[in-house]
């Protein structure tokens, strides 16, 4: 009997062993099958957003004739499992800006105003409109009218300053200021936003301007734990309320990113969040067993650190939070939503954290998730997309976003500060052999920083050429040669030596470094690589103690280039998102003039020049953006790849009509078919 | 007996003491900072000023302090943040914190979140787990034990001895990954491999339910269980086979007993006093293996708990983790060195 259980048990391991080696072995003989390189679906010059809806799925290939098939009619109902690398620290955006945040908001909170998905062009949400007026700013002790008539468009009116309170509607009163009694012009600086009345929080409490102040001036109390970003509301000068349904904010200078902040920004519910609130019923407890009393700065930050609602949302969005468990977040429908026709068809959203990439991905197999945007090029390239679990629910596809990954170099190490040694070390990266044998093809390479997709960015520059031979002779000239005779490129007594810092199992960054040590040797430059603990990679980038690292950035569409490459952040001793520590008075020059600048096509120039600039001096590496790979299940439609992050829309997924579970119509209380109602 | 228990027991605080300031010094002297972790940049928007934000975290969390206070600060019962205990400067809004008021802080990432209570869920999903594998491993090792010293010298034994000592042998994640990759849907598809519940647990009845979880347990208390069974039952022959090699069992042979009934009654008894002594360090030992297996299979217990604190350097996280798997060890210990007590009156008066 035990022979019998032994060779059963020996058996299982037996197999367990084979399908143990059977993915090792289907990788190493990819390595060597023909590349199999994506079809171009994507062109990604072009960028996102210009995708057909659901152009992976294999219902919608194109027919012989070139058309495609329609779209199923959709329901509404059911449910959609998504992935999420990782739980949210808070769903408080305040508190919490985070990329896993902001990707749980979108579909349960609103924001002022709403970007586009396709145009990316602003638009109302719970602000019907708005307006950006100019602001003078008088001389001290300038006899000039009050405030309030100093806001408007202001034109130049000769050896004066024309306020227009009401562009288009110029009057008599309007006043005329004469220039020796202002000190500057401060254009765009008042942001007057019209708030959309009926609104409704999750609890059924009125939205008004208080909430919206309020979100603003929270970022005032130093105490209250919103990270990086209050260096972006610190320049919101005064939010006041002028009526029950319109907030007015002034910045206190010119600043081109006004209108993003202020419009994008979390609000919070005053009645829940605001202890001096007349509807904060702990702040009313408080003040009837102390009429006295009012809370300290600190007070009201610790009540805004740790409110139960950070985690126990309530939001304005068509998605409530109803459930919060370790490893998820689920949102369900919210009927009192405003926006009926933007509502969403799915009935629950869950959003489910699985860490490590491989367990997701088994997770999916399984059918635990319904989406699943992380796979990597083995998984989607390699068998495990070939097997009946895979095929017979899921579909795969991918998307670029604005991600580019870099190798940062360390400007203060001697062997790094001559840029002609940088752009050599630009000219050792063969990216088109890592692109064939890493990403398979699905990658593209950057010149410069910034989303690849921004008007900022300069397309038309085309990235150093792999050229061993011209990087050597321009590592010559810069007097790098091999004096000692150690096979290494030295100068002055300083070998031409870099240590090379990925992050922990960081597969890409290893395949990278492993293969440009190969390129870098070649030339007589040694390339040392170090995989280091998270936590020690940042604080040795922190403090400039690395000579060259392996990292990404995630930026927005359009961000403020100071803090990463002007010099006010790049000294010695300054610690800064400027780690590589680049100070060069033109880069200064045009980041302070894009800072001012307003007119978003001029704007987009300079930060074009910007990015031309920083390419000539190649204080990174620029290398690649690689598209996110995505399983999606097949039973889901109305996917679409869109511009802005997170490049995907869930409440324009649905399941197609005649699924189980769903129904035609919304709901009967609600604003009823959202088909029928855009044929009206 | 009692004044035994009270010397043991006096005897753990010090060493309980002594762990938490090595983990206290472990910790601090790591390369890595808290600050820069809970405030990091990547991933996110480039232009953002992150110095002063870490300046006011460390303020925050103490981290500006000197150590000493640090560690006062972690042991308690005094807080002794600017929120803390007036006789130590604070406000008083919150008096009381560290191990000796059972209080760990909050977590520095999800600031809201009482880490004392976030473990006592992570620990209702671990013990568990922890506790089955025990059992099974006990259940398991002991008939597989006595069965190897009987047989020894044939082919089965020496097929089950190689096949024990390879399960031994293996790491944790690997066997893990190879149970994942065998009986999960990319290979048989038999058993679920993530998480402890189906996407519609919630849906399901009573009965449903519980099967649902045990499906989901299944791998990962097989991963638990087969490299301390596997440790347990050689432990099992070698005592076994000892004893069966030892004079009284020869008697009991020579008596005429039956050989069930020596192997059983005379050589088990004798053979399992060294088993009471490893019951303290295998409580602990899979606690930690907890890390690894809670990683692999994405369970949201007390080792992934752990592991998620450590990566994010959030001191407060690893601390509690540390001090109460400390705890769980000297109790364990403390308890195998009772029941060893009650078995041999000898060690007592020793």
């Amino acid at each position: 009997m035990l022979r019998l259980r032994l060779v059963v048990g020996l058996s299982l391991l037996a197999v367990g062993a084979f399908a143990a080696l059977a993915r090792p072995w289907e990788r190493a003989t990819a390595r060597f099958a023909p590349v199999l390189t994506a079809a171009p679906l994507q062109d990604p010059g072009l960028g996102p957003g210009l995708l057909p809806v659901d152009v992976f799925h294999p219902e919608r290939r194109p027919r012989p004739d070139g058309t495609l098939p329609p779209l199923p009619p959709p329901a509404y109902g059911g449910r959609v499992i998504v992935h999420l690398d990782a739980m949210p620290k808070s769903l408080c955006a305040t508190i919490d800006n985070s990329g896993i945040t902001r990707r749980i908001l979108y579909e349960v909170h609103e924001t002022l105003l709403l970007r586009d998905w396709e145009t990316t062009e602003w638009k109302p949400d719970l602000s019907l409109r708005w307006e950006v007026q100019d602001r003078l700013v008088p001389k001290p002790g300038a006899q000039v009218p009050p405030p309030e008539f100093l806001i408007g468009a202001i034109r130049d009116v000769g050896d004066a300053w024309f306020v227009d309170p009401k562009p288009g509607y110029v009057s008599t009163d309007t006043p005329r200021i004469a220039k020796a009694d202002v000190e500057s012009v401060e254009r765009g600086t008042v942001l007057t936003f019209h708030l959309r009345p009926g609104v409704r929080w999750h609890d059924g409490h009125p939205f008004d301007a208080r909430d919206v102040a309020f979100s603003c001036r929270i970022y005032e109390n130093k105490s209250v734990d919103c990270g990086e970003i209050r260096q972006r509301f610190l320049k919101v000068e005064k939010a006041e309320i002028l009526d029950y349904l319109t907030v007015r904010f002034t910045c206190a200078r010119q600043y081109f990113n006004a209108l993003d902040t202020l419009g994008d920004m979390c609000i919070l519910p005053a009645h829940l969040y605001d202890l001096s609130d007349p509807d904060n019923e702990d702040g009313n407890r408080m003040r009837a067993a102390n009429p006295g009393w009012t809370p300290g700065e600190k007070e009201e930050a610790r009540y805004v650190n740790e409110n139960p609602h950070n985690r126990d949302w309530i939001g304005l969005g068509p998605y409530r939070v109803a459930q919060w468990t370790s490893d998820s977040v689920e949102a369900v429908r919210f009927d009192g939503y405003f926006d009926p026709m933007n509502a969403g068809y799915v009935d629950t959203i869950r959003w489910r954290a699985i860490p490590d990439s491989d367990a997701a991905f088994q997770a999916t197999l399984n059918g635990e998730l319904d989406f699943f945007p992380r796979m990597s090029a083995e998984d989607y390239f390699g068998g495990s997309t070939q097997v009946q679990a895979f095929t017979e629910r899921f579909y795969k596809g991918y998307f670029y976003t604005p991600n580019y990954w870099y190798v940062g170099w360390n400007l203060y190490r001697p062997q790094l500060a001559d840029v002609s040694v940088r752009r050599a070390l630009a000219m050792l990266f063969d990216f088109e052999e890592f692109k064939r044998t890493f990403y398979k093809g699905l990658a593209v390479q950057v010149t410069g920083p910034g989303s690849v997709y921004a008007p900022g960015y300069d397309r038309n520059l085309k990235p150093l050429p792999y050229d061993p031979a011209k990087a050597a002779a321009l590592l010559d000239q810069a007097g790098w040669t091999d004096h000692d005779g150690d096979g290494v490129r030295d100068k002055d007594g300083v070998a031409l030596e870099i240590e090379l810092l990925t992050p922990p199992n960081d597969k890409v960054g290893t395949a990278f470094g492993s293969k440009y040590q190969e390129n870098l040797a070649r030339v007589g430059v040694r390339l040392r690589l170090t995989g280091v603990e998270w936590a020690a990679l940042i604080e040795r980038r922190r403090d400039r103690n690395f000579d060259a690292v392996a990292l990404g950035w995630s930026p927005p569409l359009e961000s403020d280039p100071e803090q990463i490459w002007h010099s006010r952040w790049g000294g010695k001793d300054q610690r800064s998102s400027n780690f590589v520590g680049l100070q060069d008075r033109p880069v200064d020059e045009l980041i302070d003039r894009g800072q001012r600048e307003l007119d978003a096509r001029k704007r987009a120039g300079i930060w074009q020049e910007l990015h031309r600039r920083i390419y000539d001096l190649q204080p990174y590496l620029f290398c690649y953006n690689s598209p996110r790979k995505f399983a999606m299940s097949r039973s889901i439609r109305g996917f679409q790849i869109v511009p802005l992050d997170p490049n995907y829309v869930i409440r324009r997924w649905f399941y197609p009509e005649g699924t189980p579970g769903t129904r035609p119509k919304l709901a009967a209380s609600a604003a009823g078919d959202r088909a029928s109602e855009k044929g009206k | 007996m009692l004044r035994y228990v009270l010397r043991r027991l006096a005897w753990m605080v010090p060493t309980l003491l002594g762990i938490t300031l090595v983990v206290f010094a472990a910790v601090h002297a790591a390369p890595g900072d808290a600050a820069a972790m809970a405030s990091s940049a990547e991933g996110s928007d480039p232009g953002l000023d992150l110095e002063a934000r870490r300046a006011q975290f460390r303020a925050e969390h103490l981290l500006d302090q000197p150590l000493t206070r640090q560690y006062l600060h972690f042991l308690g019962p005094f807080d002794l943040s600017p929120q803390g205990h007036p006789a130590f400067g604070g406000s008083g809004a919150h008096p009381w914190h560290g191990l000796l008021a059972l209080d760990f802080g909050r977590e520095f990432g999800r600031t809201g979140v009482p880490v004392a209570e976030e473990l006592g869920r992570r620990l209702a999903v671990t013990i568990p787990l922890a506790l089955l594998s025990i059992l099974l491993a006990y259940g398991i090792a002991i008939p597989l034990g006595i069965l190897s010293a009987v047989r020894r010298g044939s082919l089965g034994e020496r097929a089950a001895a190689l096949s024990l000592f390879a399960l031994h042998s293996v790491p944790a994640f690997w066997l893990g990954l190879m149970l994942i990759l065998l009986f999960g849907a990319a290979g048989l598809g038999w058993l679920p491999v993530v998480g402890l519940h189906d996407k519609d647990a919630q849906a399901f009845g009573p009965v449903a339910y519980a099967w649902d979880t045990v499906r989901h347990a299944i791998l990962p208390v097989a991963t638990l269980t087969l490299p301390t069974l596997a440790y347990l039952s050689r432990q099992v022959k070698g005592a076994m086979v000892e004893a069966l090699e030892s004079d009284y069992v020869r008697a009991a042979r020579a008596k005429g007993l039956p050989e069930r009934a020596v192997v059983l009654r005379h050589a088990l008894r004798n053979s399992l006093l060294p088993l009471v002594t490893l019951a303290g360090s295998i409580l602990p030992a899979l606690i930690g293996g907890s890390v690894v297996v809670e990683t692999v299979f994405t369970i949201p217990g007390m080792g992934r708990y752990a592991y998620e604190g450590l990566l994010s350097r959030d001191l407060n996280v690893i601390l509690a983790t540390t001090t109460l798997s400390a705890a769980m060890t000297l109790a364990g210990i403390l308890l195998a060195d009772l029941a060893y007590a009650v078995a041999d009156p000898r060690i007592r008066h020793a």
